[in-house]
């Protein structure tokens, strides 16, 4: 399996914890987990280099969306693949987050020993 | 369950204690933005840390936030409650 840097951002310490533990259960996974989409911004700007960007929608201050805007506003980001997680995302909110340019959605509550595949297979799709 | 989750599965009931002392003071100051930032990290955190009946008070909070009213007391005492509950354990 490819090695896949993975930028994560979530404002709920606790989902982004468990979520990076499942993350790297794949031993081909590194995770660069921030609190939210500012965060995300900066460390792109410090020069990280995802593979894949993984955005909480709802987050205070710059939630998923905005940040999603802001990532395509970048060149050298405008095409870094974008999932989406949330709770209870229905179809037509599911739609527009793909509408915006997410390559899928990853709902909670997830399954912390199938994470890692089930982002894979977004990638992969 | 790991060793990991187990520890992270732990750390989220003692964080209860916090998002019930949030839940009160979001009350208190009538935040509607707050209390629907609050209880949709409920709705998914608690479910993942396999806690249904949490998840389901913080749904039923957010469901009536959605449908553009504040929620009405029986919802907000049983998210109270069940968070009261998690804190205790």
């Amino acid at each position: 399996m490819s090695r896949l840097s993975v930028l994560y951002a979530d404002d709920e310490p606790d989902i982004r914890e468990v979520a990076t533990f499942a993350l790297e259960l794949d031993p081909e996974i590194a995770v660069t987990a921030v609190e939210d989409g500012a965060a995300a911004l900066a460390a792109l700007d410090a020069g990280l280099v995802p593979d894949v960007i993984l955005l909480d929608v709802m987050m205070p201050g710059m939630d998923g969306p905005a940040t999603l805007t802001r990532l395509r506003e970048r060149p050298a980001h405008e095409r870094t693949p974008v999932v989406f997680i949330t709770a209870r995302a229905q179809a037509h909110e599911q739609e527009r987050f793909r509408s915006l340019g997410a390559v899928g959605v990853i709902t909670k509550p997830f399954d912390p020993m199938t994470l890692a595949g089930r982002l894979r297979e977004l990638l992969d799709a | 369950m790991s060793d990991a989750l187990q520890v992270l599965t732990r750390r989220f009931g003692e964080r209860c204690r916090q998002n019930g002392e949030e839940l009160a003071a979001l009350v208190a100051a009538r935040d509607e933005a707050g209390l629907k930032l609050l209880s949709h990290k409920l709705v998914g955190a608690a479910a993942t840390f396999g806690h249904p009946g949490l998840s389901e008070a913080a749904a039923a909070v957010e469901d009536q936030l959605d449908l553009g009213g504040w929620p009405d007391a029986a919802a907000l005492d049983r998210l109270r409650i069940q968070l009261a509950a998690m804190a205790d354990a």
